[in-house]
């Protein structure tokens, strides 16, 4: 079952990208709300067979079948897909217990990298407490370095800090990489990527200097000495924020920040040939952070967490129907389309088997609320009949999987909304989408 | 009537430009100053990597201010920072009496760049409302500013976090910038 969820997660984004070429926005909507209400839906029948029949060849009779009607809701899945998953399925060496970990594992890291993104100290506190990060400052280096979901800014300020602690981790974290041959701004641009420089002079100051440590270690014959890379480094920050902030006006010229730059080599000159064209490459190409196009909001969204895949889809969903006048740019969809497949790539190892009903509680915590907010937005806003009746039977399904796992919080959730959706208190606003509702209803109770 | 004469008179004489300069160690409350005073929303959805750089408009003078802490260990190339300077802003944490002498050794060092020949120098004596804070007098006997003969100065105690004596502090750069010429 978490593959069919990961696989409808990941399943999505090719449909996403052909649709939009022909510029379609309903038509990815309708995609990814069936291809919502096709999860639920199979998430009931398969509870309803587990909870009659606790056969495990059933059980996996029924995957294989799912797996095959998931992906062909979507056009152009690969089927590639649909058969390393039944290796997977056959293979099933599932336990509940050990998802039940992973899925405890899991929800602590997101509790303190979400804290860390609030209070990037007490984040990591929480993670050495919890077991999640080592104690040294290597380890903490690392996870700074590839843990997704983390806030850039907050790293940047964490790794500036002037603490024992941070001081080496931050040290650690310049050593983890390598600039061997590499030209001096082009490690910069690398060094860069992971974290958001700080704007405080002293912060940008102690992080430079062990970059320019770093690069002399790496590249000994570039410098008379460390003094000087670390001179040029902070020299080449003011260049970035002289040359791009809008703020400044007065922009410097090759010529002055060359001779800006005169006696640092050791109290020699650095060639003027290197420090013109060092000038030229980062004036005309800006220094910045890989994601720096693209919203925060969408950053968190993007990076949270192999789960949070669905949740992306969601918030699609959820985002096209809220802004009428959507001017969904190419480029941003590209862009998440290839977040997708890089997820996918790192994911790989995370894919269970299910084989109890219990599963299928974890799976319900992490998706429910969005689920509610992609079926209730559409159903309060739009008046297309197949709209309607997806989100409907998004709510159908929702609450009959709820109910039957006995999860009585998240059924009452979407039974609330459905009722809200019913309007019966206000008579005259009844339309047919009401009634539908209201039909809706009426099955259930 | 007064608004139009007041955009008629922006449109003759647009907002001067003077650049600023913020100096100060760790954690005297630069960049809290900095936000302070940059009034209305902050914009940063791409901010640029680099230094703190805000604009701030104050009495029709417009104000690019700079967050460059002055380290002593990058005088090689403090051209790069301080051209064009018209004032420096020294920011004191008034409760750091162990590294206050540290400061004045940077602002001594710092003082005599070419750069900074004509530039006024204001001293914001921040957290003035905590318990041990230094009163201004102390600050300035501490800092020894009655020995700059080459810039006007001004000590301005204030809290960064409450925005308290800010205004009055750029309120003095403002009258005694104008003077010179902008940049």
């Amino acid at each position: 079952m978490v593959n069919g969820l990961l696989k409808t997660a990941q399943g999505v984004p090719p449909g996403v990208a052909t649709s939009l070429q022909l510029p379609q926005d309903a038509t990815m909507k309708l995609e990814s709300m069936k291809c919502l209400v096709a999860t639920l839906k199979s998430m009931g029948d398969w509870m309803d067979k587990q909870l009659r029949i606790p056969d495990p060849h059933s059980t996996k009779k029924y995957k294989d079948a799912g797996n095959n009607t998931e992906p062909g809701s979507i056009p152009g899945d690969e089927p590639t897909e649909a058969s390393d998953t039944q290796s997977e399925a056959s293979s099933e060496v599932s336990d509940v217990s050990t998802i039940g970990q992973r899925c405890a594992y899991k929800l602590e890291l997101q509790e303190g990298i979400s804290l860390f993104n609030r209070k990037p100290k007490k984040g990591i506190e929480f993670l050495i407490n919890a077991n999640k990060v080592g104690e040294s400052p290597e380890e903490i280096a690392a996870f700074l370095k590839n843990a997704s979901g983390l806030n850039k800014t907050l790293i940047g300020d964490y790794l500036g800090e002037r603490e024992d602690l941070s001081l080496g981790v931050m040290h650690a974290y310049v050593d983890s990489f390598e600039f061997h041959e590499m030209e001096f701004d082009e490690a910069i641009r690398v060094f860069l990527q992971g974290f958001r420089l700080p704007g405080e002079a002293q912060k940008i100051d102690r992080i430079m200097e062990k970059f320019a440590e770093r690069y002399c270690k790496c590249n000994p014959k570039v410098f008379a000495s460390a003094n000087t890379a670390y001179v040029l480094a902070f020299a080449v920050i003011l260049l970035n924020t002289d040359a791009h902030n809008p703020m400044v006006k007065n922009k410097m010229s090759a010529e002055e920040f060359i001779r800006n730059n005169r006696e640092i080599d050791d109290g020699k000159d650095l060639p003027e040939e290197y420090l013109r064209s060092l000038f030229e490459r980062i004036s005309r190409n800006e220094i910045k952070m890989k994601e720096d196009d693209f919203t925060i909001q969408q950053k968190q969204s993007m990076n949270s967490n192999r789960i949070l895949g669905l949740d992306s889809i969601l918030n699609i969903v959820i985002r096209k129907r809220g802004e009428e006048n959507v001017e969904t740019s190419d480029d941003l969809m590209r862009h998440m389309q290839e977040q997708f497949k890089e997820k996918a790539r790192k994911t790989e190892s995370v894919y269970y088997a299910a084989t109890d009903v219990v599963i299928l509680r974890f799976m319900i915590e992490v998706c429910w609320a969005p689920m509610l907010a992609a079926f209730s937005v559409p159903l309060d806003q739009s008046d297309d009949e197949i709209v309607i009746a997806l989100c409907l039977e998004g709510f159908r399904c929702a609450i009959h999987v709820t109910s039957g796992v006995s999860m009585k919080t998240h059924r009452d959730a979407f039974l609330t909304s459905l009722a809200k959706f019913t309007s019966l208190h206000s008579p005259a606003d009844i339309k047919q989408k009401n009634i539908d509702a209201i039909k809706v209803g009426a099955y259930f109770s | 009537m007064g608004a139009f004469i007041s955009k008629f008179w922006f449109m003759m004489f647009p907002a001067k430009e003077y650049k600023i300069v913020v100096v100060g160690l760790d954690n005297a409350g630069k960049t809290t100053t900095l936000y302070k005073l940059h009034l209305g929303e902050v914009v940063t959805t791409h901010p640029t990597v680099g230094s703190n750089v805000e604009e701030l408009v104050y009495k029709n003078i417009r104000f690019e201010v700079w967050d460059l802490g002055g380290q002593e260990r990058l005088r090689t190339s403090w051209t790069t920072y301080y051209r064009g300077t018209h004032a420096v802003i020294v920011v004191i944490d008034s409760t750091d009496r162990a590294r206050i002498s540290l400061m004045k050794d940077e602002l001594f060092k710092l003082l005599p760049h070419e750069d900074l020949q004509s530039a006024v120098v204001l001293v914001f004596a921040n957290k003035k409302d905590l318990n041990d804070a230094m009163t201004p007098a102390e600050i300035t006997d501490a800092l020894s500013l009655h020995s700059i003969k080459n810039h006007d100065w001004h000590i301005q105690a204030c809290s960064a976090l409450t925005g308290d004596g800010l205004y009055d502090g750029l309120g003095w750069i403002a009258q005694h910038v104008t003077g010179k010429a902008p940049s």
